[in-house]
């Protein structure tokens, strides 16, 4: 698993700047673009699924961060302030206001996705597809769980929704998704079969 | 109804224990953990849930950067500096000018000739500077949201009934400046413009008589938001009158023109459909047992 955290990561073109912007040294955009423009793009991507939205909701978010530097209140580990501002950018742009029917998902024992192999992982593109199939407001916590591994409590927090919304949604978005991979996972398996 | 409940919640606090966490010694979550220490069945859905969502959470951060990421996101923050110079210069400026409003004191005698001529070389030299410096912040600034509904006006004004291509297979629509939104309407046909700076920029023309320039600007434009605004930039004064809204979606920015009724504008743009909140209604069963 790879942590939401603020270990910088390296700019294609940049070769230096790395950890200049650690903690106490006054925190420069340029460097937070440097050292995390990789974790901003990614988030934006899950969020938007695809890479000219990412990339627009990436320098919005970078470009308000700059307007905004002044309430960044942890200048060691900027990383959650930004992912709250790419969340924000693509709530303002991009949601899609996709009305969740009620009681749409069902939660079954039997429905949670056998664990895939050590070797295997989930397909990136397929794992997209079934988050692209989500309304936006569980996308939103689903990503905030996975990704920036957000608790209910903190998620309840940052969205301003009660724990309670929270928990269900988180529940339902999670089955939901799953639901869709294994659907995917028969799919393809089939498909193979029938190719061979 | 009481097994039912208990079921709902305790699918809600397993699904809520992040992987690899001690969530679920939380107070929050007694009653899953409850319910895991005496259910074997329970402890498997557990563990099941918590490996699915390892892999999941690992998942989520396999997204491949693109590459010159960085320098893209810098040369933007690089073209928004300038809009933020330019406005400090223009405070001074302000503040100067309101210095020399200020009672002066009287002139001096004048000085040898040849003293006010270097003097009026070195003003010279200054008023040079200043002014490569601004011909500099003027290339340099974004473009504004105000100099882009200017010309997108002005150029539609300008559109008559030639240089329009219908949109058949003899000509497709051009695909260096494509619609990067989906818009509710039907294309009728489209021709080329130029559009800031940007002289392949395409004019689009609906069926419903509404036209969409999609241009590649050669400066930024400031504060565009990232999809079609539900409240456009310039609002029609009057029923006959147009609306125009601006956004920028895929590097390309895009002014739609509608006349008639905002509802028309909101009707093409989708920005009119309303948000359903999630609740269960009540009086339904409850869906969480399996």
């Amino acid at each position: 698993m790879r942590p939401v955290t603020s270990q910088p990561q390296s700019a294609e073109s940049s070769g230096g700047g790395q950890g200049e912007g650690s903690a106490g040294s006054p925190v420069d955009v340029r460097q937070l673009v440097i050292d995390h423009h990789a974790v901003v793009y990614r988030l934006a991507y899950r969020l938007t699924g695809n890479q000219a939205d990412a990339e627009d909701v990436a320098q919005q978010a970078f470009l308000q961060a700059q307007q905004h530097m002044h309430q960044l209140r942890t200048p060691e580990n900027p990383v959650p302030w930004l992912c709250a501002i790419v969340r924000s950018c693509w709530l303002k742009s991009f949601r899609r206001q996709r009305p969740v029917a009620a009681g749409s998902v069902d939660l079954n024992v039997d429905e949670v996705a056998e664990p895939l192999a050590d070797e295997d992982q989930f397909d990136f593109e397929r794992l997209q597809s079934a988050l692209d199939d989500l309304p936006d407001e569980y996308k939103l916590v689903v990503t905030m769980f996975y990704f920036e591994e957000a608790s209910y409590k903190e998620i309840a927090a940052q969205l301003e929704i009660p724990i309670g919304t929270v928990m269900s949604r988180l529940a339902r978005a999670k089955s939901q998704l799953r639901k869709r991979l294994t659907e995917d996972e028969v799919a393809a398996a089939t498909e193979a079969r029938r190719t061979h | 109804m009481a097994g039912e409940q208990f079921n709902s919640k305790f699918f809600e606090q397993v699904e809520a224990c992040r992987p690899g966490s001690n969530d679920l010694c939380g107070e929050d979550f007694a009653l899953a953990a409850e319910r895991i220490e005496q259910d074997r069945d329970a402890e498997r859905y557990f563990e099941r849930v918590q490996q699915v969502d390892a892999q999941l959470a690992s998942a989520f951060h396999e997204v491949p950067v693109p590459a010159g990421l960085a320098d893209r996101l810098l040369a933007a923050l690089d073209a928004a500096a300038p809009a933020a110079a330019k406005e400090a210069f223009d405070h001074d400026i302000d503040s100067e000018t309101s210095e020399s409003r200020k009672p002066q004191p009287e002139p001096q005698p004048a000085v040898g000739r040849r003293r006010r001529v270097l003097q009026l070389a070195i003003a010279a030299s200054l008023v040079g500077v200043v002014g490569g410096g601004l011909a500099l912040l003027a290339r340099l600034t974004p473009y504004s949201q105000q100099q882009c509904l200017a010309e997108a006006k002005q150029i539609s004004a300008q559109f008559n009934a030639e240089g329009w291509k219908r949109i058949d297979r003899a000509h497709p629509a051009p695909e260096n400046r494509p619609i990067k939104t989906r818009l509710n309407g039907s294309l009728k046909a489209w021709r080329t413009t130029s559009l800031l700076g940007d002289d392949l920029a395409v004019a689009y023309r609906f069926r419903n008589g509404a036209t969409l320039l999609v241009c590649q600007p050669s400066k930024v434009v400031s504060g565009l938001p990232l999809a079609p605004p539900s409240v456009p930039q310039q609002k029609a004064q009057q029923s006959s009158g147009t609306h125009i809204g601006m956004w920028t979606s895929g590097g390309l920015v895009h002014v739609l023109m509608v006349s008639g009724p905002l509802e028309e504008y909101r009707s093409m743009t989708g920005t009119t459909r309303p948000v359903v909140a999630f609740t269960r209604p009540q009086g339904l069963p409850n869906r969480y047992d399996g």
